[in-house]
């Protein structure tokens, strides 16, 4: 299947998700103004990836920062993982700075929320 | 902990001088250090506007020089001599069609008669005259130690078509502000009252008010995601030793600017775009960040429930509220999270600070300040 590679800008995060290298990463910073419309096509790749996903499946969230429209996109996309964990095997890993507690604690809330195995990395 | 947020009448007397008067108002002040990313942010953001408002090519190059030449001259002049005093302050404002760029630095009383000479002969020149002197200094060398020569001076002259207007204010002993302002296009004599508070005297009083409030920034203007991404980076520049905090200040920055962007008036009279105002004050211990747009009268009631009932929930209720808010998908809507206030509160652990202000029968101001605080050392 392609890989999903958006580049980052300066409102929107970079998109790396290539699953022949078994690599799923979003980074940098998500501040749209309209969060609904960058998300959108990420889900839609998402969904045909899950048709025939490869055996595991980490995906690395390692964001600087975003704002509240990005965070509801976020626990979509968190749940979209969800739902699929059910039948595959998948792995949610939350990257934060080690001085930025706010990031920790957005992390720690969405593993709260969401049934799927997070680990936390901090840098 | 106790915050130092902005007193309600002086509030009052910032909306005063920034309160919508015009259709095509803008402002922009900065106060503190100017490094070099700074003043091309600066710029840039009068740059955006210049364009937006479709300003004539002569317009906008005249803007564009003077600020150039002002901010290479407060740039050159600012001292960190000072500890009580921030260093330069920078202000352009727009009313009715005309720009005035007022500067400020710090100047030594004894260099004061040197430089009320130079402005003078400038002013008293015509513009052939003003080639000749401006050549004169090329050739013949500086009339400054800081290597100025006093063309900076000379060229904001030439540029704007206009004369220097200039004063001074003590702040101690041997030191004052010395101001200088220029604007453009030059003012026709027929309404001088339109433009009572863009006068040089006007805006020391702002200056003075400003630093009695311990505003380092204000930005006054049609907000739009791009400026907010400048702004952004003014502060990031701004923030540089208070690394730690600088992401909690973004993340308010950003809720209250896109709050503006999706929630303000934009329809109503006299307004052309989501118009706002969102400055910072740096005091000892935090930040106060304060947004301000126009809304319709009828709308404030709901947004003033909204506000009281984040206000008197506790810890736990937040945190439910906001999960609530996180997972509701019913109504997919890209201005509206339910989130925003929510988050400020949370991530400033105090409560939300507002005012509403009447401006006319059908229109509000709505006020917010939030309240970062600093590291402890």
């Amino acid at each position: 299947m392609e890989p999903l590679l958006l580049k980052k800008t300066e409102d929107t995060p970079e998109i790396f998700f290539n699953p022949e290298n078994d690599n799923f990463f979003i980074s940098e910073r998500s501040l749209p103004e309209n969060a609904i419309e960058f998300y959108q096509p990420i889900f839609n790749w998402l969904n045909d990836y899950f048709v025939s996903p490869n055996t595991t499946t980490i995906f690395d969230f390692k964001l600087e920062y975003y704002n509240t429209s990005t965070a509801k996109q976020l626990a979509k996309l968190l749940m979209l993982l969800e739902k699929h964990s059910v039948n595959h095997k998948i792995t949610v890993r939350w990257h934060y700075d080690k001085e930025d507690a706010d990031m920790k604690d957005s992390g720690a809330r969405y593993a709260k929320l969401i049934n799927i195995n997070f680990e936390f990395i901090e840098y | 902990m106790q915050r130092e947020y902005v007193s309600y009448e002086d509030l009052q007397l910032l909306i005063d001088v920034l309160k919508e008067s015009a259709k095509d108002e803008l402002d922009y002040v900065y106060r503190g250090y100017f490094t070099q990313n700074i003043t091309n942010d600066l710029l840039i953001l009068t740059e955006q506007d210049l364009v937006r408002n479709s300003e004539i090519g002569l317009i906008k190059k005249r803007v564009y020089m003077i600020m150039v030449e002002g901010l290479q001259n407060i740039t050159k002049h600012q001292s960190k001599a000072e500890p009580i005093e921030k260093p330069a302050f920078f202000h352009i404002r727009k009313r009715y069609n005309k720009y005035f760029i007022t500067t400020s630095n710090l100047i030594n009383d004894n260099e004061i008669d040197a430089l009320v000479n130079h402005v003078e002969i400038i002013n008293k020149l015509d513009p052939e005259q003003l080639r000749v002197y401006y050549k004169d200094i090329l050739s013949y060398g500086s009339i400054s130690v800081k290597g100025g020569a006093g063309l900076g001076l000379i060229e904001m002259v030439r540029k704007s078509g206009n004369k220097l207007f200039y004063d001074f204010r003590p702040i101690s002993k041997n030191i004052s502000h010395f101001y200088l302002q220029t604007h453009t296009p030059v003012l026709e004599t027929d309404n001088p009252n339109l433009y009572e508070d863009c006068k040089l005297s006007s805006v020391i009083d702002f200056h003075q008010l400003c630093r009695k409030i311990d505003i380092v920034l204000i930005i006054n203007t049609i907000f739009t995601q791009d400026n907010m991404l400048m702004l952004l980076d003014l502060i990031k520049e701004q923030m540089q030793e208070q690394a730690g905090i600088g992401k909690k200040v973004y993340s308010v920055l950003v809720e209250m600017v896109q709050n503006i962007i999706h929630h303000a008036a934009e329809n109503l009279e006299e307004m052309v775009g989501k118009h706002g105002i969102f400055f910072v004050c740096e005091k000892d211990n935090e930040y106060i960040l304060c947004s301000a747009n126009y809304l319709s009268s009828t709308k404030v009631d709901k947004l003033r429930n909204k506000l009281e009932r984040i206000n008197t929930m506790s810890a736990t209720e937040l945190e439910e509220y906001y999960n609530s808010k996180l997972l509701d998908f019913e109504v997919e809507n890209p201005k509206e999270t339910g989130l925003g206030f929510v988050d400020i509160r949370m991530k400033t652990d105090t409560n939300l600070e507002y005012i509403f202000v009447s401006i006319n029968s059908e229109i509000s101001l709505f006020l917010m300040q939030a309240s970062v605080m600093k590291l402890k050392n």
